[in-house]
């Protein structure tokens, strides 16, 4: 018997091995070697002979982020007064006044005056970097990718790892932090007439998609046709700024193209220096508009896919045909999609990877960025405010929040600071301006709002007046039947609203958590079935006509606490109408002040994403917008040895 | 033998469909759904009910139900994923197959490799210093849990040698170094448990043997112990070690989408969790049913192993 059972043991080892042959069978799949064990190693700390010598040396600077060169934002949790706003940072046609007809010389950036005159490398060279070309870089993204039309999406992973194979119309400076300063793109020149009301984008000549077509006007027009009137079938998140700010495109001649607004509009020309409005083609597009680009990625960009993605790996190369040719810098891009974070760091660390992800480590919680940072002195720790709110919101239609003594008191108690001290998220207190750009209202004045004065026991003493004054006339609030909304799935989100349950125990009230997937808790949000929710809003623009526009007028995007306050809505028309820099603000901090005491969407704070990166990455800021133009990488360089050449 | 075989695959039908109707209930009854994951977090009503209007997400049930079983049984591509557009299912099903086997085959040849002869000496060395200590370390292995010990081994790496796998996953075809490289620790991560199960699993089992009355012959006709233990206890006592050994195989699917997460290893682990997050329906469904499958089959050929290594076992 024993003989026999030998042959069978035997044979059954045999089949374990031929199992380890199978596995081989699957073959090479999607995934090759990786280029990144190939990748040479950087010399981190190695000064690099090209550099400009006002640059700090790795060893000089730990693990914070260099000094910001334009307008420094300042790191999260410290005092929240705004910057003064600096020349030539922020979004011009806000701010320039705009005479009533004709054509007016453009006030062009500061930036987008060096690329003008000098080239790429005048710009690098104004902002201490002397950039050197080749090199491969390794990046990261976070998020799984259903499909490749940006346009059909808000999902910041679509956007980050499409956004090197395309252009848009314009763009913002690599190096500002606010993402506002506009440079030239796809359009090399722009006039602005009719009193802002109208723009002509005079286009680079000579572009072709990656495919070889030949790039025109008329992409441009079917690109904003498609965003602003989408076809039946295509999902168009965006349509409704393209509405109310693009009145008509029209194509002047192959090399340019009209757009004009309904009156002045200050997002005209900003609206199309955000990285979500990238030119798509029209000969493509047009065979099915709603799904030729969900799964071709065909861009004029200064990348272009060097192999179909893969679920795990995207690879461009270097568009040799690129309309610009002194860019880009990088030969290679190769997109890694890692959604561990500690999978993240690890890659980080031994240098799979060369930063987070492009848009600001949305994955990465401050102390793991810190720890990361600290491991490496190559590794930079950039806390990077963005335009991306906490929100606290009481549903301003149901008792008792419809009564605004309630809302204030709640409000009143809620210590700001508190959210990034306790909570996971961290964040810069701010009301509904961004607090560290030109429409931050001042400290001073933030101080006398409902929610923001200093002395906490005289805002405890406060809510407490005002509740019983409420229950005096109304009867006694049951807040056992009253929960805070939550979702269980974002890391943040019921973390946070502990920290506000906990802020309104000091006012007697007792309320429970009501944990619930981000996808129901969003969907009560929009239909109002809630009475207190914490959850947030990521927005596009540091300009009101987005972030009031969204969160405060009437039926905008993200009016989840259903209040309308008529004076409010009055205010941000005539905002919108404003040439005027100095008036316009003094009307959107007028309505910040009305949204902030009315108590009903409260902002818990800004977020702050934690990018870490190697410091021999160049030419990519983080900045306050998640859909910066950065993500192109257009102007990404690195200051290694291995990539020393100095030009094309 | 074959009427029993017959009669465990008859019965595997109703096995598989109602497994794929508790699948089915348990994506249904979730909250959230994959239109919210395509659009991210800034999609307004009227887009999202578009899509949930275009995937089919707003019909009834039961013709939800029957449109995916349709898709699996008729359709060789198994259907359209609801989150990645224009992708079949059965292209990332096989785009990621690769990986898992891989992991899983190592893993068991690091289980059998050292799971056998751990549990061996452990026996012949009874209540000795080694025993004590490699219980110990098999009472550690069946304790600790794999994401953490994942989480451990890259972090010493990554601290005390600053080396971490590369990124991305290489056929043993393509390149066996690099693949063993890649593969090595996510085996050892997810062979611990394995191999301490084994190894307790051979010890006990070798320990009622060592003392049977067959044993004392062999010894008594003057056979070496080393030859009695080997040739006469192990051959008898790795029997249900094998069994078990397969049944832990199929156990392994477990494992392998955490240790897969955790490194960062593009196999069916990972694709099935990225399903989950995402809602879509009509991967998570269909993995889970192969994952179902695999252990109805798993377990029928694990029971006719065990018929076909010891003859004194017969199916009715």
């Amino acid at each position: 018997m024993f003989g026999k059972l030998k042959y069978r043991i035997a044979f059954t080892v045999a089949t374990i091995l031929a199992l380890t042959a199978l596995a081989a069978c699957g073959g090479d799949s999607a995934t090759q070697a990786p280029a990144a064990t190939s990748a040479p190693a950087p010399q981190a700390t190695a000064a690099p002979a090209t550099a400009a010598p006002a640059q700090p040396t790795a060893a000089a600077q730990p693990t914070q982020a260099p000094a910001p060169r334009a307008t420094q934002a300042p790191a999260a949790g410290q005092p929240t007064s705004p910057p003064a706003p600096t020349a030539g940072a922020g979004i011009t046609a806000t701010r320039a006044p705009v005479p009533a007809s004709g054509v007016q010389e453009t006030d062009y950036t500061p930036a987008a005056r060096l690329l003008m005159e000098g080239g790429p490398k005048a710009l690098a060279e104004a902002n201490g970097e002397s950039p050197r070309y080749g090199g491969k870089f390794l990046a990261n993204n976070w998020e799984p990718i259903p499909f490749y039309d940006m346009h059909q999406t808000s999902f910041g992973g679509v956007y980050v790892i499409t956004a090197p194979a395309y252009n848009g119309l314009l763009a913002t400076s690599p190096y500002d932090e606010l993402a506002a300063e506009i440079i030239p793109d796809l359009a090399r020149t722009w006039d602005i007439s009719d009193g802002g009301a109208t723009v002509v984008f005079h286009l680079a000549e000579g572009v072709t998609w990656h495919d070889g077509a030949p790039f025109s006007a008329e992409d441009v027009k079917w690109t904003i046709e498609r965003i602003k009137n989408p076809p039946e079938g295509m999902v168009s998140p965006r349509q409704g700024v393209f509405r109310s700010t693009v009145e008509t495109v029209e194509v002047i001649d192959p090399n340019t193209v009209q757009l004009k607004s309904d009156g002045f509009s200050p997002l005209l020309v900003p609206l199309f220096s955000n990285g979500w409005n990238a030119i798509i083609p029209k000969h493509i597009s047009e065979v099915d508009p709603v799904n030729a680009m969900m799964t071709q990625v065909i861009g004029t960009g200064a990348f272009r896919l060097l192999e179909p993605p893969t679920t795990t790996l995207w690879q461009f190369e270097r568009n040799p045909d690129y309309f610009d040719e002194n860019l880009p810098y990088l030969d290679e891009i190769e997109y890694q999609i890692i959604q561990d974070p500690q999978a993240q760091a690890a890659a980080l660390l031994t240098q799979k990877v060369y930063f987070n992800d492009s848009i600001g480590g949305i994955n990465f919680s401050p102390e793991l960025a810190q720890s990361v940072a600290d491991r490496e002195p190559g590794l930079v720790f950039s806390p990077v405010p963005t335009i991306t709110v906490s929100h606290f919101v009481m549903n301003g239609t149901r008792p008792p929040f419809d009564d605004i003594r309630v809302r204030q008191a709640v409000s009143d108690a809620i210590r700001r600071e508190s959210i990034a001290e306790l909570g996971p998220q961290a964040g810069t207190v701010g009301t509904g301006n961004f607090p560290l750009g030109p429409w931050a209202l001042p400290k001073e004045v933030q101080e006398s709002l409902i929610g923001y004065g200093p002395d906490m026991d005289a805002r405890i003493a406060n809510s407490k007046s005002l509740l019983a004054e409420y229950e005096s006339e109304n009867g006694e609030i049951n807040w056992n039947n009253i929960t805070i909304q939550c979702s269980s799935n974002i890391t943040w989100a019921c973390p946070n609203a502990e920290v506000v349950q906990q802020l309104l125990k000091k006012i007697d009230v007792d309320v429970d958590l009501e944990p619930l997937d981000v996808t129901a808790h969003r969907g009560n949000e929009v239909s109002g079935d809630y009475l207190m929710s914490l959850l947030g809003a990521g927005l596009d623009f540091d300009d009101p006509i987005d972030t009031f526009g969204q969160l405060y007028i009437t039926d905008g995007g993200r009016w989840y606490q259903r209040r309308s306050i008529p004076e409010l809505d009055e205010l941000f028309q005539q905002q919108k109408a404003e040439r005027d820099f100095d008036k316009r603000r003094e009307l959107v901090w007028e309505m910040d002040k009305i949204a902030t005491n009315d108590a009903a969407y409260l902002v818990l704070h800004w977020w702050q994403f934690n990018r870490v990166q190697w410091d021999f990455v160049k030419g990519l800021t983080s900045t306050a917008s998640a859909r910066t133009t950065n993500a192109r990488m257009i102007y990404t360089w690195m200051d290694l040895p291995e990539a020393n050449r100095t030009s094309r | 033998m074959k009427q029993y075989i017959a009669r465990r695959l008859l019965m595997a039908v109703p096995t598989l469909i109602g497994v794929s109707l508790i699948i089915f209930v348990i994506m249904a009854i979730m909250p959230g759904d994959v239109a919210l994951a395509r659009l991210g977090e800034a999609a307004n009503p009227e887009t999202l009910q578009m899509v949930r209007d275009q995937l089919g997400l707003n019909d009834p049930w039961y013709q939800r139900y029957g449109r995916w079983v349709k898709d699996m049984i008729t359709l060789g591509d198994l259907g359209e994923s609801v989150f990645r557009q224009g992708v079949s299912v059965a292209s990332l099903i096989e785009e990621h197959f690769p990986v898992t086997l891989n992991l899983a085959v190592y893993t068991m040849i690091v289980a059998i490799l050292l799971g056998v002869p751990l549990g061996t000496l452990s026996a012949v060395r009874h209540n000795s210093w080694i025993d004590y200590f490699l219980r110990v370390f098999s009472i550690v292995g069946l304790s600790v849990p794999v994401f953490w010990l994942g989480i451990m081994i890259i972090l010493a790496q990554v601290t005390w040698f600053g080396w971490a796998p590369a990124v991305q996953w290489v056929s043993p075809f393509d390149d066996f170094w690099d693949n063993m490289k890649r593969m090595f620790w996510p085996a050892i991560t997810l062979g611990y448990f394995q191999v301490a199960f084994i190894a307790r699993m051979t010890r006990s089992s070798l320990l009622d043997i060592l003392y049977e009355d067959y044993m004392r012959t062999a010894r008594a006709k003057g056979l070496r112990e080393r030859t009695v233990t080997i040739r006469h206890g192990l051959r008898n006592a790795v029997i249900p070690v094998i069994t078990v050994g397969a049944l832990q195989l199929i156990a392994l699917l477990g494992g392998v989408v955490v240790t897969e997460r955790v490194f960062n290893l593009p196999g069916w682990g990972t694709l099935l969790v990225s399903g989950v997050f995402n809602r879509d329906y009509a991967l998570v469904q269909t993995l889970v049913f192969i994952f179902a499958a695999v252990v109805v089959v798993g377990n029928l050929i694990t029971d006719m192993f065990y018929a076909w290594l010891d003859p004194r076992i017969r199916y009715q």
